[in-house]
């Protein structure tokens, strides 16, 4: 065979063109020495943010090019393969410094490999969604406090005015946090919390990462949460033990409180199965703990009950009401309602 | 009334009267709540006090109800004169009436027509069925200012003002007060 019909014949085994060959001799070659350099990493893994916050799957690359600035924190460039995509907004958990990173800026070299940069995460952001979920993310915060120096006087106060920036991966959660939405900023919120609404939002700046604007704002002691490190905490309802039946009882309002001398609150009754499938046709059967029910005006239609009281020597009193099906043979759904005045 | 609760309870009772009113409920035209919850606008687009904390975020309206004694209506000041303020803040956006049919008025202009036709010339105010649970003043609830304006970039606001008595010190001990 000639050195030409044998050059011809790699060529179609590598790949039906030259740069083919060449990218993955190249992709080889990074596999076979990947884990021999003395900058390879053999604690790394993804890191999965939210709920059940916990190491994710093991990657192999390398590290180098270290930096800290007080700009953009402490930096580290990352070379991953090919088979090892990055994208930015990724975390990683370095287990053997016990270190987060997001990444902030990533590149696919020449279909050869990844090289990426990171950010060390500096802080751990938790917060509260309204169904009471609570989330965890490690971000990375600076101090972007403008021309002042975190208070503006007035004549008759001292405002705070602080303000931190975070960098943080652009998932649905990350996205659907609104203005005013509240948070600890402080590594020990029991000493001194500091508390920080959000002001700004930016999905604009990179592809995969959201700059979030925090604010400075007042503590409330009566909705934060200072042992938990959660801003308005919402104590969640305990889950009810999973039974034998097949019917899943569960009561839905836009809110828990019924206003003296207005139309009242519609409770809905909703039924589902163990699948989480909805079913229908039960009919509900609803009770009401408290000792002036006389005093509540109530009506129920097919699928809610209505609730409402003109007598204002109830406000601040609770009472419960409990929803199961006609037959009493699925679970029984509770809630705590409370009746307020105007304010 | 007198010392002063008249601040809380006209607040409150005005309030009241126009979660309880459906047509308040389509004027003000609130976004992300249901008429059945009528009574979620407290906090959200009522206030009764001169702001709105939330950081302003959507085009809407809001009002605002604030209760001032400013001086006695009498020279032995046995009587006060109450004003109750309610401004009608709406997004230069949210002004036109385009989901009630047949309106023609601008939001702000609307609003303040219902609450004139609504409040002016009232003896009690309140709306409850239980009677004793309403408000019912010295005389009349008698709208004395009727203005509008911008109040910021975007936002524009029409103030009304209604006027009632008040006795200034109770003649009797009030629940609650010691002397």
């Amino acid at each position: 065979m000639s050195g030409y019909d044998n050059f011809m014949l790699r060529a179609q085994l590598s790949g039906r063109t030259p740069r083919e060959v060449m990218v993955n001799d190249s992709v080889r070659l990074e596999a076979l020495t990947n884990e021999g350099d003395p900058s390879y990493c053999d604690t790394f893994y993804r890191w999965i943010n939210g709920v059940f916050y916990r190491d994710g799957e093991k990657i192999h690359p390398r590290l180098y090019d270290r930096k800290k600035s007080s700009a953009v924190g402490h930096t580290v460039k990352m070379k991953t393969l090919i088979t090892e995509p990055i994208k930015c907004g990724d975390a990683f958990h370095n287990t053997k410094e016990n270190t987060w990173w997001i990444c902030t800026a990533t590149d696919c070299v020449d279909d050869i490999n990844y090289i990426s940069t990171l950010t060390e995460c500096n802080y751990t952001l938790k917060f509260q969604m309204n169904d009471s979920r609570i989330f965890e993310y490690k971000c990375f915060d600076q101090n972007s406090t403008q021309y002042n120096s975190g208070v503006t006087e007035g004549k008759q106060d001292i405002l705070l005015s602080s303000q931190h920036m975070l960098t943080l991966p652009d998932d649905d959660i990350i996205l659907a946090l609104h203005h005013d939405k509240r948070f600890f900023l402080s590594h020990k919120p029991m000493l001194a919390p500091d508390v920080y609404r959000l002001t700004q939002n930016d999905t604009t700046s990179n592809t995969g990462l959201c700059k979030v604007t925090l604010t400075q704002t007042e503590l409330d002691s009566d909705k934060d949460n200072l042992e938990l490190g959660i801003c308005d905490y919402i104590s969640p309802n305990a889950p009810k033990p999973p039974t034998k039946t097949d019917i899943i009882a569960k009561i839905e309002a836009s809110s828990p409180v019924i206003r003296v001398n207005t139309t009242g609150r519609k409770f809905y009754a909703k039924f589902y199965n163990k699948d989480g499938e909805e079913l229908p046709d039960v009919v509900p059967y609803w009770t009401i703990e408290a000792d002036f029910v006389d005093e509540l005006v109530y009506t129920t239609q097919d699928d809610y009950i209505s609730i409402a009281t003109y007598n204002e020597d109830l406000i601040d009193r609770t009472f419960t009401l409990k929803l199961t099906d006609e037959g009493k043979q699925g679970t029984v759904a509770e809630i705590v309602v409370t009746i307020e005045g105007m304010f | 009334m007198a010392n002063s609760s008249i601040i809380s309870r006209l607040k409150d009772k005005i309030i009241n009267e126009i979660i309880n009113d459906e047509q308040f409920f389509d004027a003000i035209h609130p976004s992300d709540i249901r008429k059945e919850d009528a009574d979620l606008l407290l906090g959200t687009h009522l206030f009764n006090y001169h702001q709105n904390p939330e950081t302003l975020t959507k085009v809407e309206t809001f009002l605002t109800f604030q209760v001032h004694i400013p001086n006695p209506y009498d020279r032995n000041r046995k009587w006060v004169t109450s004003s109750l303020e309610i401004w009608i803040i709406s997004h230069q956006s949210h002004m036109k009436v385009n989901n009630i049919p047949g309106i023609t008025a601008n939001r702000n202009d609307y609003i303040a027509q219902l609450l004139d036709h609504k409040f002016n010339g009232k003896r009690n105010v309140g709306g409850s069925p239980v009677d004793k649970n309403n408000l019912h003043v010295f005389g009349t609830l008698d709208l004395v200012s009727n203005v509008e304006g911008a109040f910021a970039s975007d936002y524009l606001y029409r103030r009304l003002i209604f006027e009632c008595k008040d006795i200034n010190d109770s003649f009797c001990d009030i629940d609650g007060f010691e002397e």
